[in-house]
């Protein structure tokens, strides 16, 4: 750093991205509620003594205060690093930690997870955990130091080394068993909701589905994962590690879906998808498509009377993850009318992704496909939204203060969101996507 | 100039423990004699860093920019304060309500390498251009620490470049296991930055140090208080402008709303700028209030009109107090929260009537030697804990105690909930709890919970808290090991 002219080049220096008001955490951050989804697995943070509380209050409590799980919050066992683990090392620590978290709390599964000091010290955490092979409730570990990535990394991270050291070769192959991935819980809102109406769906053509985050399921289901005949993804880019491993280790094929599908058209088409790859009987894929397809369209004839009724047609801008923008701006636009208008991408997939994710945002059927841009910083956020001028923001909930200034509705749909409560939403499916279109009519009415 | 070293920790500075477990009389016994050793734990539950308090004690001053020199997770509870932010303006009635700003420099593998100087002033300096702050508030960190980034020596040289005060306030997460530390970081960085002599002395004004969970309510009731002995309030630094803060060195005394939050900043203004300051704990029930006003009253030569406020005060309150008395006699509660708001809420057990069976203490300190020696005399039986949370002790600890109601922040209330005991949130920043107003309302929440316990009750009959049923059986401090 020499003076003002080469400081105000950092600034512009691609790697200097900076993040104002961040809509992630850190790959601990995405390690902590993904552990804490799958049943009765309990995390052990190897870090520093505030890492577990700061990234639950980042994550879940500001996810639409998305609770505690079975061992959250301030209940997760950690190692509390201080100076002295800081200058001659962890392993001691984490060592003593893991046996006496084997004595205090009830578990199917333990996972350790790692901070950026353990990382950086050097710990090695792999030896430590080695030591405890073969105890009756099996120990894993990811790592996931904070400056590895964000929390989608941290998501990545534990399925994949769960996939490599948790789950067994078959014993028999399951041809009507699918494992789905790419729905990282607090990150995507709606998580538990969308895993559970994409498993319905998939149970409604006839397969058995491994969310490994809802439905109780938790170690069991991990072990006999390799059975399944197809992995199916639901992101443009995420879970490549974990689909990577059990190719490798067991040859299962997978199926990758750009996106939350949500809505009669992208539902259609991925469920067909699905069906195709496993060559299901089309007769009765498509006797549940028309069904499910007819329930929607009784709700959104009802939807009318606001919808025609008010000529509630707005372009929107929408901001997030790839998967929910995609995800949305596709029902909005391929189903419900809207005019799109520009769709901000704020998890940072990486580039070789972004030509499809560009592509899935703007192969629309009727509407103008609207400009992409890739930004996580709100700043930078808010000034290309403005430049277009949109009439209602889907977005996250800092997302309200721009709303406000140019005038335009507004709806919590991505994170963080503090101003509402998420249990069992969804807007994946038929059925998400008329609580969506709720939500979406919802700002409208609110003053009325 | 500056002083640029860290804030000394509050184990150094203080001798703080974070780990004890016995009972209240055992405690003030230990106090007594001199012999309170630091011990650890050989199970640990995650905890809160000083940084993390640090940021929430700086964020919501007025007109400024946070920016944590990080990896992207240790600004992530942003969002988190931004919720107290956007409730503060909410409650104080704000047309247009706004987002705290916060910034993350996003160190990455990169910078360990390299350090993380450029990502720092590419924070420093977008803060700057895109809201022209008043001031910049940089919170260092466990990496920023390790990797050992020249804060302060950036700091210098950024400074001539931008308009707004660029604030230092070193706070690695590592360095204390203390929490409370974070709140002398927050404090030491406005001593060093911000403030400057100023030769006039505001008779009628009062510095209140506060805590951004002492809410909104609770500033009304003190300035209902203050107004009547013709005082003025200065609560700083939450929502303070940065003029309210530098306002500080010219007031005529300091008190805290909550001692344990307050201590560093109160000592240094008096030691730095020669105004004096109170040492009761937190105005929280009658006794409390009473002490805390009649200290200001000393510092500010009000006296004689501090007795008469306090006696018709009491005289006010009594008819409704013993309403409560009768409804909240012979229930048995715990309490669970930081030094001074701990203290405090377990004291209030002989004004509202209720039996206190054991106060869990976020940590201890000098600042409440003489409130545990007080608490010993009236429950010296009572169950303490000192942890910064822990709640797998708790966990056993209420299994054992069977209280009728748990009183906490929400990083607990809801595994007191699985464990079917009704819980009152005595941080709620929508909130009264102090003077003699916040008594009556807090003893009001009581009585609530206990009236419809259905959502405990029956949550705990269907869910349970992930500790295996052998350790319940177990003594609740047997993992505590000197």
């Amino acid at each position: 750093m020499t003076g003002t002219i080469s400081l105000l080049d950092a600034v512009r220096t691609p790697h200097c991205r900076i993040a104002e008001n961040p809509r992630y955490s850190c790959a601990l951050g995405g390690a902590l509620p993904t552990v804490g989804a799958i049943h009765r697995a309990v995390p052990i943070i190897h870090a520093g003594p505030g890492c577990g509380m700061q990234l639950f209050n980042g994550q879940n409590y500001v996810a639409g205060y998305q609770g505690y799980g079975y061992a959250g919050g301030a209940s997760v066992p950690s190692t509390n690093t201080y100076e002295r683990e800081v200058v001659f090392g962890g392993e001691g620590r984490l060592r003593q930690v893991i046996g006496t978290t084997r004595e205090i709390m009830d578990a199917d599964l333990f996972v350790v997870i790692t901070g950026c000091t353990a990382e950086i010290i050097g710990d090695d955490i792999k030896a430590v955990v080695e030591e405890f092979a073969g105890a009756a409730v099996p120990l894993a570990y990811a790592e996931t130091g904070g400056f590895k990535g964000n929390t989608y990394y941290g998501y990545d991270a534990v399925l994949a080394a769960l996939a490599r050291q948790i789950v067994e070769p078959p014993a028999r192959r399951e041809p009507r068993t699918v494992n789905v991935f790419g729905l990282v819980p607090s990150q995507d809102l709606f998580w538990q909701g969308n895993l559970e109406e994409i498993a319905r769906l998939l149970n409604g053509i006839g397969l058995r589905v491994n969310t490994f985050l809802t439905h109780r399921q938790g170690l069991a289901e991990l072990r006999r994962s390799s059975a399944a005949a197809l992995n199916i993804v639901l992101s443009p880019y995420l879970a490549e590690p974990v689909v990577k491993t059990y190719e490798e280790r067991f040859g299962t094929p997978s199926l990758r879906y750009p996106g939350v599908p949500v809505g009669p058209t992208a539902t259609s088409e991925f469920l067909q998808l699905v069906a195709d790859a496993l060559a299901l009987p089309k007769r009765k894929v498509r006797s549940f498509l028309d069904a499910e397809t007819a329930y929607a369209y009784e709700y959104f004839d009802k939807s009318s009377l606001v919808v025609t009724g008010f000529s509630y047609q707005h372009r929107f801008a929408i901001v997030g993850d790839s998967a929910t923008v995609i995800g949305l701006t596709r029902f909005l636009a391929d189903d419900y009318g809207q005019l799109p208008v520009i769709a901000v991408v704020t998890d940072e997939p990486p580039e070789e992704a972004r030509p499809g994710i560009v592509r899935a945002l703007q192969s629309l059927e009727y509407a103008d496909p609207p400009p992409v841009k890739f930004l996580a910083d709100l700043w930078s956020v808010g000034a290309e939204v403005r430049n277009v001028a949109p009439t209602f923001i889907l977005g996250s909930s800092l997302d309200k203060d721009l709303a406000q200034d140019i005038g335009a509705l507004h709806q919590s749909v991505t994170f963080p969101a503090t101003d509402r409560l998420v249990l069992n939403r969804a807007y994946a499916g038929f059925r998400g996507s008329i609580t969506l279109v709720e939500d979406y009519l919802a700002p409208g009415l609110v003053p009325l | 100039m500056p002083d640029y070293r860290p804030v000394e920790t509050r184990e150094s500075r203080l001798d703080s423990l974070i780990t004890f477990g016995g009972t209240c009389a055992e405690l003030a016994g230990g106090i007594r004699e001199r012999c309170l050793k630091r011990m650890d734990r050989s199970f640990n539950q995650t905890t809160v860093c000083q940084e993390w308090y640090a940021l929430f004690s700086l964020i919501t001053v007025q007109n400024s920019v946070s920016i944590v020199h990080a990896p992207v997770g240790c600004a992530s509870s942003g969002s988190t304060m931004n919720i107290f932010n956007r409730m503060g303006q909410v409650v104080r009635g704000e047309a247009r309500i706004r987002n705290a700003r916060w910034f993350a420099s996003n160190l990455t593998e990169n910078d360990i390498i390299h350090g993380g100087e450029d990502k720092l002033c590419a924070a420093v300096l977008s803060a700057d251009q895109r809201y022209r702050p008043e001031v910049i508030f940089v919170f260092t960190s466990c990496v920023s620490g390790i990797i050992g980034d020249p804060v302060e020596e950036i700091a210098t040289r950024l400074q001539p470049l931008i308009e707004a005060r660029l604030v230092i306030a070193p706070c690695e997460g590592f360095r204390s296991a203390v929490w409370a530390t974070g709140f002398d970081a927050a404090g030491h960085a406005l001593l060093n930055y911000v403030l400057e002599p100023r030769p006039e002395r505001d008779p009628r004004l009062v510095n209140v140090i506060s805590p951004l969970t002492v809410g909104r309510l609770d500033e009304i009731e003190i300035e209902r208080l203050f107004g009547a002995l013709d005082l003025k309030a200065n609560f700083i630094p939450h929502y303070a402008s940065l003029e309210g803060i530098r306002r500080s060195v010219s007031a005529v005394a300091t008190t805290a709303t909550c001692l344990t939050y307050g201590d560093y900043f109160a000592r240094e203004l008096t030691a730095r700028y020669g105004v004096p300051h109170t040492r009761e704990l937190m105005p929280l029930g009658v006794e409390n209030t009473d002490r805390w006003l009649l200290q200001v009253a000393e510092l500010t030569d009000r006296v004689a009109a501090t007795r008469a406020l306090i006696a018709a005060e009491r005289a006010r309150i009594e008819p409704r107090l013993r309403e409560l008395r009768d409804q909240l006699k012979g229930k048995r509660v715990y309490v669970s929260a930081g030094q001074a708001r701990a203290m405090t809420m377990s004291q209030i057990a002989e004004e509202l009537g209720f039996e206190l069976v054991g106060t869990t203490v976020y940590h201890y300190d000098e600042v409440i030697a003489d409130s545990v020696r007080r608490l010993a005399e009236r429950s010296g039986a009572a169950s303490l804990n000192i942890a910064q949370v822990q709640p797998f002790e708790q966990a056993n600890l209420l299994r054992r105690l069977k209280p009728d109601l748990y009183m906490a922040d929400e990083m607990s209330t809801g595994f007191a909930a699985r464990q079917g005991i009704p819980t009152v949130m005595i941080y709620d920043y929508g909130m009264n709890y102090l003077g003699y107003n916040g008594l009556l309302a807090t003893g009001e929440r009581m009585v609530n919970a206990l009236k419809n316990p259905s959502f405990h009750v029956k949550l705990a009959k269907h869910r349970r808290l992930p500790y295996r049923e052998a350790w319940y059986e177990s003594d609740p401090f047997a993992y505590v090991m000197p």
